[in-house]
């Protein structure tokens, strides 16, 4: 059935719309890296678009749960509840009348409040999981009675009245309860709207609904109707980046009361989360008030190994719900046989060289993991000039160039199975693996996207003046200085020749640290920590990794090990403003007097 | 009704009565002159010259043109591209002022060099302020975007910023809905995939100018660039929903998009309008009957200042009915 629905194994289809059936055939789970999520406590799930983030929220819904452990909703550990803040009314204009006046932080937290139970109550009241053969009407009834109606009614003023009387069925009244708090939201926002033009002040006359007197008891006490889990409750709230800053530090301010015990938060943003700060000024930090996990960097650090066996899951897993079957990730992405053949055969020379007591590395494979690949595209950039010939074909290069993030393995993946479809002669025809020309042509493609449409293109005639731009130029500077100069460190001589990282040497400027941040951001950079080069009691520094799927605009090898470079920031200043000059004075200067190169990583 | 398309150089004959008051938007592009280069500033009562502060390094030349050219009949009305708030307040207050100094029985407003956001909130304060004036609204050609690129590398704006809503379009979003996203699709397919990816909407429909309709008039590359955006939104929605617009006529595309709305059922309905201004007037007409849609816009970093357009030898004129 799966196989009408979806027209290439690869579609990205966004979890909300996923049937928990669905979900859980194509979730890989990956909670062994997250442990986090799965505990008690408050998260933020920090990460760029795509990289599986929406899908973990889906996954640990109850309806996914109870697929998946094979049990009842009461034997449930917790009570994952999906709050998605994907909704462009967080960023309704007429909110920002309410800037600095207008009781600002108290209707933005009411709005946020009653968003919550709008999509609480949507969920069990719509969700077959809360169903009747699994609750009890009376006892929701109960749950209406004695706590939602109670806390209401503090909250609003004027009369009230809201029958339940004629209800029978427990999703009925969760509706009910849904279309009060739909209500309660409605007062704020039709308050906002009539100030979209009007510059005097004009008195709220509705609901105000607070985290603490209102959410609190709410959702702490359904775990009081019988049928639920007894465990706490996750409030998994995705894409909080929607937020506004007055909304964020409302936010802030929930998980600052740490309330873990009953009511987890686990927050999912991308990188450009407004702030910090809570309401009242003072900031959240973790580990006190949350933990932080990071997915690019889980999977571009030391768990690298993992995502490679994450991605294979989640391609064989595609692939059998496409009536692809009995095929590996790598028989689906085949390598260019010609291209492997000659660098296994440099791989080979290097072994001979290690058993004949001439090796560099301390095991027999190391030097021919080092070196035979960048040999290759050494001896292709040479007299014949052809490094554009090498091919990113196969799937262990797929893995490596995704950088860390399942969307950017899928995207291409889609685009690989379109094309090879449209090659078919017979289009009935299943396509039984990607020839490794469409995959090269699609990677390289996808790279120069990468960096010249998003940034190179709004960089050229940029506006200098204005400084979103000049970052904008600026950074490109810095990924184009950077790319080109691992490029230069894997055609030279060194014994570290795959690098893909800089830490630095010295104290980063403010203006270097802003652009770097700004490169995470976009993606172009991951951020890790490492070892200070300088301390000898310990401590870390900052590393910051080109993002892997540019490796194709430089033909730098993605793959294996890599090591990072000690620079100082003076050179990364240079590398902002020219890029050209940087990498022509350190061509000139040689690698060793500008760069010091640390091998890192091996597996 | 259809607007009537005529040469630029007739508008003096064509519009002969007189008004009480001129709209227009200084510019970057050149063609913020066209209309008012070629009508008699003597039909006028007074005018409202609008401009960009945040662009004000690259529109001042013209802004100054048009300030001169209308004399001590005009109004200087700052707006800006990053406070949606600023826009409103000054449109509203020098529409106030004027209708207090006077009835203003009748306007033309020349749509042609307003940001979309702005000429979106100026409708909805014309809507509110000035409910009984007559409207005529004008909008000039271009002979050619992104002028002298070849087709491949053709741009009017890189990047986009933050994504809202429109001051005065703020629909009725319900939570408990899903949303479907109706992008009016122009050249500039990065900045519709912006918006698509930030919205990251449930279902989207993607309207795009018919061929015949096109007021531009080197004009045949843009199903291109409409083609890019659909293969690009191809890995993301199996199922997208097309339509065609005239780009020539806001009556139509409004109804077009209140068929579209209305196939689209018990949704939140969002529009991106990007397309020439007149389809952004047929959205905001179709915001007017349905006020639960919501009309979004995105900022763009950067506008293609020098060579965004060049001017065109026509102009397209329509009385406003939908106010």
């Amino acid at each position: 059935m799966l196989k009408h629905l979806y027209s290439n194994p690869f579609q990205i289809t966004s979890p909300e719309d996923l049937s928990a059936e669905k979900t859980v055939n194509l979730f890989v789970d990956v909670f062994t890296d997250f442990q986090k999520i799965i505990d008690p406590g408050h998260v933020f799930l920090i990460g760029p678009r795509g990289a599986g983030k929406s899908m973990m929220f889906r996954y640990l819904q109850p309806d996914c749960q109870c697929l998946a452990k094979e049990c009842k909703l009461a034997d449930l550990p917790f009570l994952g509840v999906y709050i998605p803040l994907k909704n462009t009314n967080f960023a309704l204009a007429e909110l920002r009348r309410l800037e600095h006046r207008h009781a600002s932080d108290i209707l933005n937290e009411h709005i946020l409040v009653t968003h919550f139970c709008i999509k609480i109550f949507e969920t069990l009241s719509k969700n077959s999981t809360y169903a009747d053969d699994n609750l009890n009407a009376l006892s929701v009834k109960h749950f209406y009675n004695d706590v939602f109606w109670p806390t209401l009614i503090k909250t609003t003023p004027g009369e009230m009245a809201y029958q339940i009387d004629d209800l029978s069925s427990a999703s009925e009244i969760f509706a009910k309860m849904m279309e009060i708090s739909e209500i309660l939201y409605n007062q704020a926002l039709t308050y906002a709207k009539k100030l979209a033009f009007r510059q005097d002040f004009i008195p709220y006359d509705g609901s105000l609904c607070d985290y603490v007197t209102f959410l609190v008891p709410i959702v702490s006490n359904l775990s009081q109707i019988p049928g639920f889990p007894k465990g706490p409750i996750y409030l998994l709230i995705d894409d909080a980046h929607w937020l506004t800053d007055t909304q964020a530090r409302a936010l802030n301010s929930w998980v600052a009361t740490r309330s873990s015990r009953k009511i987890s938060l686990k927050i999912s943003t991308q990188y450009n989360y407004k702030t910090y700060y809570t309401a009242t000024g003072a900031t959240i930090d973790t580990p006190h008030d949350y933990s932080e996990i990071d997915i690019a960097t889980i999977y571009t650090g030391s768990n690298k190994s993992k995502y490679r066996e994450r991605i294979a899951a989640i391609v064989n897993k595609r692939l059998s719900l496409f009536g692809i079957k009995n095929i590996t990730a790598e028989q689906y992405f085949p390598e260019d046989n010609e291209q492997e053949n000659a660098i296994s055969k440099i791989a080979e020379d290097y072994k001979k060289k290690y058993d004949e007591g001439n090796g560099r590395g301390f095991y027999r494979s190391d030097d021919a993991l080092r070196y035979a690949r960048p040999d290759y595209i050494k001896s292709l950039a040479g007299s014949s000039k052809s490094s554009s010939t090498y091919s990113y074909a196969g799937f262990n290069q797929l893995v490596h160039l995704s950088s860390g993030i399942v969307r950017h393995f899928i995207h291409p993946a889609h685009i690989m199975y379109a094309e090879a479809k449209n090659q078919l002669t017979d289009p009935s025809k299943k396509i039984e693996f990607i020839p490794p020309s469409i995959q090269n042509k699609t990677v390289r493609e996808e790279a120069n996207n990468f960096l010249f449409s998003d940034l190179e293109r709004i960089e050229k005639e940029g506006h200098v003046e204005a400084p979103p731009k000049e970052d904008i130029k600026r950074l490109s500077n810095l990924v184009q200085g950077l790319g080109g100069l691992f490029r230069q460190i894997l055609l030279s001589d060194r014994s570290e020749r795959k690098v893909f990282s800089i830490a630095f040497s010295d104290t980063p400027s403010e203006s270097v640290e802003h652009i770097l941040d700004l490169g995470v951001q976009l993606g172009y950079f991951h951020r890790s920590t490492i070892g200070r080069k300088d301390s000898k009691s310990g401590g870390r520094t900052r590393l910051f990794v080109l993002n892997r799927r540019l490796a194709p605009v430089w033909t730098l090898d993605p793959t294996g090990f890599a090591a990072y470079l000690f620079v100082d920031n003076n050179l990364i200043e240079e590398g902002m403003k020219n890029p050209s000059s940087m990498l022509r004075r350190v061509a000139k200067k040689g690698l060793q007097e500008e760069v010091e190169i640390v091998q890192i990583e091996l597996f | 009704m259809k607007p009537v398309k005529i040469n630029i150089s007739d508008i003096q004959e064509v519009l002969h009565c007189t008004y009480d008051l001129f709209i227009c938007s200084s510019s970057f592009e050149d063609r913020c002159l066209s209309v008012a280069d070629n009508i008699s500033v003597e039909k006028f009562r007074k005018a409202l010259i609008v401009s960009n502060i945040d662009l004000i390094e690259q529109i001042g030349e013209n802004k100054d043109t048009l300030e001169k050219r209308f004399g001590n009949r005009s109004n200087s009305v700052n707006i800006s591209t990053s406070d949606p708030l600023l826009t409103a307040d000054s449109l509203g207050q020098n529409l106030t002022k004027i209708m207090n100094d006077g009835i203003v029985g009748s306007i033309l407003l020349d749509v042609t060099t307003f940001t979309h956001e702005s000429l979106l909130i100026l409708l909805r304060l014309l809507k509110m302020y000035c409910p009984k004036s007559k409207i005529t609204g004008i909008y000039s050609n271009a002979s050619e975007y992104s002028v002298g690129d070849k087709d491949d590398y053709k741009w009017l704006s890189r990047g986009i910023g933050e994504v809202r809503s429109v001051l005065g379009f703020p629909g009725n979003i319900v939570p408990s809905r899903k949303t479907h996203l109706i992008v009016i699709v122009g050249y500039e397919h990065e900045r519709a995939m912006g918006i698509i990816e930030t919205i990251e909407p449930n279902s989207i429909a993607l309207g795009y100018g018919r061929s015949d309709s096109t007021t531009t008039d080197k004009d045949k590359n843009a199903n291109e660039h409409y083609m890019h955006l659909v293969e690009e939104m191809a890995t993301s929605f199996s199922d997208v929903e097309h339509f065609e617009i005239p780009c020539n006529n806001p009556f139509k595309t409004r109804d077009e998009i209140l068929h579209q709305i209305k196939k689209a059922g018990d949704v939140n309905v969002l529009i991106a309008p990007m397309n020439n201004k007149l389809s952004t007037i047929g959205a905001a007409w179709a915001a007017f009957r349905n006020e639960n849609v919501q009309i979004c816009y995105a900022q763009a970093l950067r506008y293609n200042y020098s060579n965004y357009s060049s001017p065109g030898h026509h102009c397209y004129i329509f009385d406003f009915d939908e106010k």
